[in-house]
């Protein structure tokens, strides 16, 4: 029997993802940036690809009557499920490292939202002799049961999480610059939505076209960065004006770091000095500019205290060699417009 | 009779007149204090704190601490020095909330001065160990290896967290608290959160001069916040539980939303004792 027009339709869908989603690992390839989540990024990319390309294949096998057919499908749709599961967790990993850039916080918080995924992919891998998360009927359609309903709405929850964490750090920090989740996940939820209305999945594409979205505000950010030294670029400090402008950022303190000698020595200190989630900012040769929203003139004399001692350590450790630093520091004035704060500290 | 800054110089002069709680104050940033004296005796003493005064946006005001006065004359030259010294800070405003008795003890002087007066419930409640050992958080004392007593941390990472707290903590903190070292507070109960080598979250508590243990700070910035506050208390109660009695007082001062909502969490019931407060426009002031 030929594919059926569904599968046709299918694997047109999902040959457009695979597409896209070549597309979109090469240009990430391309961007040396050492900041969080890229590989997570790309993972995400190459399991939507082995989505599409086992989608395509379990669509393929509908209606067919070949004896190979059955073992075909049921290893493409357990595969599929498999790298569903995989994307979810990587998605959860994506989103609180890119939140909180910790290690650490992946490995405490994780290892607990791992035991769902680890015991639906044995529940999985013995499907295939105990039909306990789907069956084939005679047609190789596929008939789920409450495990693999169990499976869906766990894979849900994991998303809903993600979008308590967006929601609950920017209740605690604020706003999340260059980072739309919802971007991510509309387009998914828009796709399911639209599979269950029709004969067709547009899973594959729907995640792809999210991915897109994230590569788009990842861009951004990469625009503003500057590779070399892991903090921002001088274009930043222009965007922090107009967010200044605009009410959505209220500085009240800057500082100036200036050295005559390695600019990336004194990158790095400041990199482990100053706090974490900062907006330090290469503003040209051995010049370093950092924003402070918080109210105290004592912050900044302490960040001055603690950068000068870890430039002293360092000068210990290597043999004299001298960091040769010089530090600016003001709090912006109430008569001072906050635009002109920010602009004024490369004047 | 003479009026004299009270500072850390001359606090040994003032020690049996101010109560020890009040005096080992003398010497933080913000924190000043008058006596009047009369052959060489205290005849009146005021201490207060400046806040805000690193704040461009809000405007200083005076907040007294600790009021005393032998008589009304030496109550007025006090004050007076008081005003005086508010008007060279620029102080806008003066608050106070003073215990109900001292109030009733100094006769009417802060009225007399121009400050309203009302009862108000302290903002201080006073508890004991024992009763923090009973609360619910304590059912499950668990606390994750990842909160450390604060006696585990070095200086410099200490004023590194504080750094970190100030900057990311969006909420009335203790004016001088990037200015207080390790040793201001109790080094076993106090503790901290750590994440990637670097300080998250603080419980800090002060014991004072009289022996209570004061929550000075209790915050924490990392991604697990709300989690993280609870080892931190939980840590804490049981360090407390080892190091002192049951009986042993825990002051938890209620300055700002935050911490009336954990007090009322905690100790629903818990008031605070009677005090009279109110406040005063300062001369100079528009």
């Amino acid at each position: 029997m030929g594919i059926t027009n569904e599968a046709i339709v299918t694997i047109s869908l999902n040959t457009t993802a695979f597409i896209i989603l070549l597309v979109l690992l090469l240009c990430s390839k391309s961007v040396r940036s050492d900041r969080a989540g890229n590989k997570l990024y790309r993972l995400m990319c190459i399991n939507v690809l082995l989505d599409a390309v086992l989608s395509s294949i379990s669509y393929a096998m509908v209606g067919q009557t070949a004896e190979w057919c059955r073992p075909v499908a049921i290893l493409a749709k357990t595969l599929m499920e498999v790298v569903l599961l995989n994307l979810v967790y990587q998605w959860l990993l994506y989103v609180d490292y890119i939140l909180y850039e910790s290690r650490e916080h992946l490995r405490r918080r994780y290892r607990a939202f791992f035991v769902p995924i680890v015991l639906f992919v044995l529940l999985l891998m013995i499907n295939s002799f105990t039909g306990i998360m789907f069956t084939f009927g005679e047609d190789l359609n596929y008939t789920a049961t409450v495990f693999y309903y169990l499976m869906e709405v766990m894979e849900a929850i994991y998303f809903l999480i993600t979008l308590l964490m967006v929601f609950q750090y920017s209740r605690q920090r604020g706003k999340i610059p260059f980072f739309q989740p919802l971007s991510l996940m509309l387009p998914p939820v828009l796709s399911i939505l639209i599979s269950e209305a029709t004969p067709y999945t547009f899973l594959p594409l729907g995640l792809s076209i999210g991915l897109i979205f994230l590569y788009f505000s990842r861009k951004k950010e990469w625009a503003y960065e500057d590779h070399a030294f892991g903090c921002y670029n001088l274009n930043y400090l222009e965007r922090l004006a107009r967010l200044s402008e605009d009410g959505k950022r209220n500085f009240r303190g800057r500082m100036v770091f200036e050295t005559k000698g390695d600019e990336k020595v004194l990158a790095g200190i400041l990199q482990d000095e100053l706090p974490k989630g900062g907006d330090l900012i290469h503003a040209g040769t051995g010049r370093f500019l950092f924003f402070s929203e918080a109210v105290s003139g004592d912050l900044l004399r302490l960040t001055e205290e603690l950068v000068r001692e870890a430039a002293e350590d360092y000068a210990q450790e290597h043999a004299g060699a001298q960091v040769d630093l010089s530090v600016q520091s003001a709090m912006r004035r109430k008569d001072e417009k906050p635009a002109d704060f920010i602009r004024g500290a490369n004047a | 009779m003479f009026i004299t800054e009270i500072t850390e110089e001359n606090l040994e002069e003032y020690e049996a007149y101010l109560p020890g709680d009040v005096a080992e104050n003398i010497g933080r940033p913000y924190y000043r204090g008058v006596a009047v004296t009369q052959d060489e005796a205290p005849q009146a003493a005021i201490v207060w704190e400046w806040r805000h005064k690193e704040d461009e946006e809000k405007s200083t005001e005076g907040r007294l601490e600790w009021l005393r006065a032998e008589d009304s004359d030496a109550g007025s030259e006090v004050l007076a020095e008081y005003a005086r010294m508010a008007a060279d800070e620029g102080a806008e405003r003066t608050f106070y909330s003073l215990p109900q008795k001292e109030c009733e003890a100094l006769g009417g002087l802060l009225k007399e001065a121009g400050f309203s007066e009302e009862k108000q419930e302290g903002q201080d409640i006073v508890l004991t160990v024992g009763q923090f050992m009973e609360l619910d958080v304590m059912k499950h004392p668990k606390v994750p290896d990842y909160v450390k007593s604060l006696e585990e941390l070095r200086s410099r990472s200490f004023r590194r967290g504080l750094m970190d707290c100030v900057y990311h903590v969006h909420r009335d903190l203790p004016e001088d608290l990037t200015a207080l070292s390790l040793d201001w507070y109790d080094l076993q109960v106090s503790c901290y959160e750590e994440l990637d080598d670097n300080v998250n979250g603080f419980l800090l508590v002060h014991r004072t001069a009289s022996g209570k243990l004061r929550l000075d700070l209790l915050a924490d910035w990392g991604p697990d916040a709300r989690l993280s506050l609870v080892y931190l208390m939980r840590h804490a109660i049981l360090k407390a539980s080892e190091v002192y009695p049951a009986d042993t007082q825990v002051v938890l001062h209620r300055h700002d939303d935050s911490s009336y909502k954990l007090a009322a969490y905690l100790f629903p019931n818990a008031k605070g004792e009677a005090c009279l407060g109110g406040e005063r426009k300062e001369e100079g002031s528009e």
